[in-house]
């Protein structure tokens, strides 16, 4: 298969194809309806709306036996019976591909679909691990970091790793393929368009789950307990910029933020170790004066605008988020939450310093519990 | 249709000299007709003439000097290029309009050609491209009777009017074919005087055809979808010989954005061209109902959806001077890039970037 069909399916696993473009594009139209990898789509066909190999947009008007194209960007263009050919539709039919990629992988298992853009394939023993097999039809590297920090949750816990393929997509940062092995997810993007077969390496590391810390299941289980909306890794790093702002990392994206939202935040991070919902009322900010009673909604503001590049398809509201009525978190994990105790003890200032006294302390007072 | 039409009446009667003048409105009228002149028509002769000229020969001869002035659009060098290719002399740093006017009036088939590929160039809308593999065509007398048939025929049948003109130019690596015609009966309600009035007319359409024997591609300015279509498959069948070669699925294959979507794509500089710019693109959405998305400006993530058109500014710098030049690339063949300053540069650059497939 070709990597036009590919990145359109990286779009959408459901996207549809007009016959035109399949002939004109791939090579290995015939075989791939032989094959039965594509499905007439009469229920497409009967859409109001065609595209041509003429770029044009056309509204479809059907009488008893025909069908006229209306071309409404040009009204130049008179209205036309169209070649019912043109509007013959295919859509690739998933589960037989993935069929094909279970056998040529040697994989069993029954195989589902977890998601919009992600397929569980089935199961292998390797090296006397169990692995398990996902397909990921991505197109950024935000949208595949959500979707794979969420998969322990959606597999049994009994695989010894998660194996992740894709098709074309291969745009994740060293930093975050580092974080994802650590959770037990593996990362063997492009497989192979000829023989489909997924080039991985063995688990080298095996699923390493530091003691006293949080498993990957147990992270994702809490998160939706507590409805935490972000899955990706903060770290709050100590760093100051030559403007004075302070270095938050979302992911592998640096957020910078000025000293007075920098304090709420911490703010809402000692709450949120401090117990596991991490809200606290606004009431309370006010009178530890973290909000002035005229100015609430920009200092809310201001500090959610400071994530806006880093969150991916997550909005700002949602991370520094009003959970319930008249209160604010940080809609995150603590397990995902770390600092640079060294960097921060070491701030100008001495709030922040006086935070990272109380994390640390709150730290370890929940790892002696553990223990 | 031509995009704009503009006549400066003054610069154009100065451009085209007394002499040329003379021998146009003598074809007109007898010399005892006029009123008495010296040594050809100067400018102002020739506006104080027409101010003496009634209507509707005022209209005929103001729309004759329009069409001249428009095969002189945008230094395109038309006139020369098509006197040369006609073995027409022209002495050295002669205008263009002068150049013009002299077709016109001595080589009206070298006219009909400039002004066949004027309006291939400066015509609304876009030209699409299609590849019919084949480089040798035949153009006998047979040939071109058959194509006139065929196409007088099929405007008949779709109710477009018996009226249906073409005309070939085999300009050795190119033929040019330039097929005027009509289409259907259009109505327009009007005042006259206090009463209304609804006037019937049938658009006349000049549509052409260039095919470029060396890269065997068929360039179409066309009215509608379903003409372009005609036109292919007649200039395959019959032109070429081989309908098979418009059916041919890679037939439309000029075009393809696809090395824009990878994500390490940059337009980087090269050879003349100085600097790239996606200044918009239009974009289907894989949501359900393939929603479209115009956006404007560069530097917006599109990987989210499939690009269905790209528009481009190009900054050529050539001898010196900087000159932009933007445009628009639907694929698979549609594109106005070929009615564009510096096509040629352009082209060979979106051929090494592989966006350009023929």
């Amino acid at each position: 298969m070709n990597r036009w069909l590919w990145r359109r399916l990286e779009m959408s696993p459901d996207w549809i194809f007009y016959e035109w473009e399949l002939r004109m594009y791939c090579w290995d139209f015939n075989a791939m309806l032989s094959q039965g990898l594509l499905v007439r789509d009469l229920k497409a066909e009967k859409a109001e709306i065609c595209f041509t190999r003429y770029g044009q947009r056309l509204h479809l008007v059907r009488t008893d036996n025909a069908v006229f194209g209306a071309d409404t960007e040009n009204p130049d263009e008179p209205v036309a019976e169209l070649d019912p050919d043109e509007l013959i539709q295919y859509r690739f039919n998933i589960d037989r591909w993935l069929s094909l990629i279970r056998t040529a992988n040697g994989l069993y298992g029954a195989f589902c679909r977890l998601d919009r853009r992600l397929f569980f394939l089935g199961e292998k023993k390797e090296s006397g691990e169990t692995l398990g097999f996902v397909i990921g039809f991505f197109t950024r590297a935000g949208q595949a970091l959500n979707l794979l920090l969420s998969l322990p949750s959606r597999l049994p816990a009994d695989f010894d790793g998660i194996v992740v393929a894709t098709l074309l997509f291969d745009g994740l940062p060293l930093q975050e393929i580092a974080n994802l092995e650590r959770l037990g997810i593996f990362w063997a993007p492009r497989l192979d368009s000829e023989t489909l077969h997924i080039r991985h390496q063995t688990c080298r590391t095996g699923r390493k789950v530091p003691p006293g810390s949080f498993s990957a299941g147990e992270i994702e289980g809490e998160s939706q307990f507590y409805g935490f909306k972000c899955r990706v890794p903060v770290c709050i790093t100590g760093d100051i910029t030559k403007s004075g702002n302070n270095v938050v990392l979302v992911g592998s994206t640096a957020v910078e933020i000025g000293d007075t939202p920098f304090l709420l935040f911490l703010r809402l991070i000692v709450e949120l170790r401090r117990k596991k919902m991490g809200t606290v009322s606004k009431v309370q900010l006010k009178s530890e004066g973290y909000l002035s009673e005229d100015v609430e909604f920009q200092q809310i503001r201001r500090l959610r605008e400071c994530f806006v590049r880093a969150l991916g398809d997550l909005e700002p509201k949602d991370f520094i988020e009003g959970y319930r009525p008249k209160t604010l978190r940080v809609s995150v994990h603590p397990a995902l939450v770390s600092w640079d105790e060294q960097k921060l003890l070491a701030h100008d200032n001495s709030r922040v310093r006086e935070f990272v006294e109380q994390l640390l302390q709150w730290a370890k007072a929940n790892s002696s519990l553990a223990s | 249709m031509p995009e704009h039409r503009d006549l400066n009446l003054q610069n154009f009667l100065h451009a085209a000299g007394p002499d040329l003048l003379e021998q146009y409105f003598l074809r007109l009228f007898r010399r005892a007709e006029l009123p008495p002149y010296l040594v050809g028509m100067n400018p102002d002769y020739v506006l104080f003439l027409l101010d003496q000229i009634e209507e509707p020969l005022r209209a005929v001869i103001l729309e004759d000097f329009r069409r001249v002035n428009d095969i002189c659009h945008r230094d395109l060098g038309l006139p020369l290029t098509v006197a040369q290719c006609f073995h027409v002399p022209v002495p050295p740093d002669q205008k263009p309009q002068t150049i013009a006017i002299r077709l016109f009036l001595d080589h009206p088939k070298a006219f009909n050609l400039a002004w066949a590929l004027y309006s291939h160039q400066a015509s609304w809308g876009n030209i699409s491209q299609h590849w019919l593999q084949q480089p040798a065509v035949r153009l006998d007398n047979e040939t071109i009777t058959r194509f006139t048939k065929e196409l007088e025929t099929f405007f008949v049948g779709r109710n477009q009017g018996s009226e249906c003109r073409v005309s070939f130019y085999d300009l050795g690596e190119q033929v040019v074919i330039l097929v005027l015609h009509g289409s259907h009966i259009r109505t327009v309600t009007c005042w006259q005087g206090r009463e209304l009035a609804v006037n019937c007319f049938r658009q006349a359409c000049d549509d052409v055809l260039i095919y470029d024997k060396h890269r065997a591609v068929l360039s179409v300015k066309a009215f509608s979808r379903i003409e372009r279509d005609h036109y292919i498959h007649c200039f395959a069948s019959l032109v070429l010989g081989n309908i098979a070669l418009a059916a041919d699925p890679e037939r439309d294959l000029i075009y393809t954005l696809e090395p824009l979507q990878e994500g390490n794509f940059t337009w980087s500089s090269s050879g003349p061209i100085s600097a790239v710019e996606r200044v918009g693109a239009k974009i289907r959405m894989p949501q359900q109902g393939s929603p479209v998305v115009t956006i404007e400006g560069d530097g917006i993530d599109i990987a989210g959806g499939e690009v269905m058109a790209v528009k481009l500014k190009f900054t050529v710098s050539e001898d010196g001077k900087r000159d932009t030049v933007t445009f628009t690339i639907a694929p698979p063949c549609i594109s106005n890039l070929v009615k564009k300053r510096h096509a040629d540069v352009i082209a060979s650059y979106l051929r090494e970037k592989g966006i350009l497939l023929r």
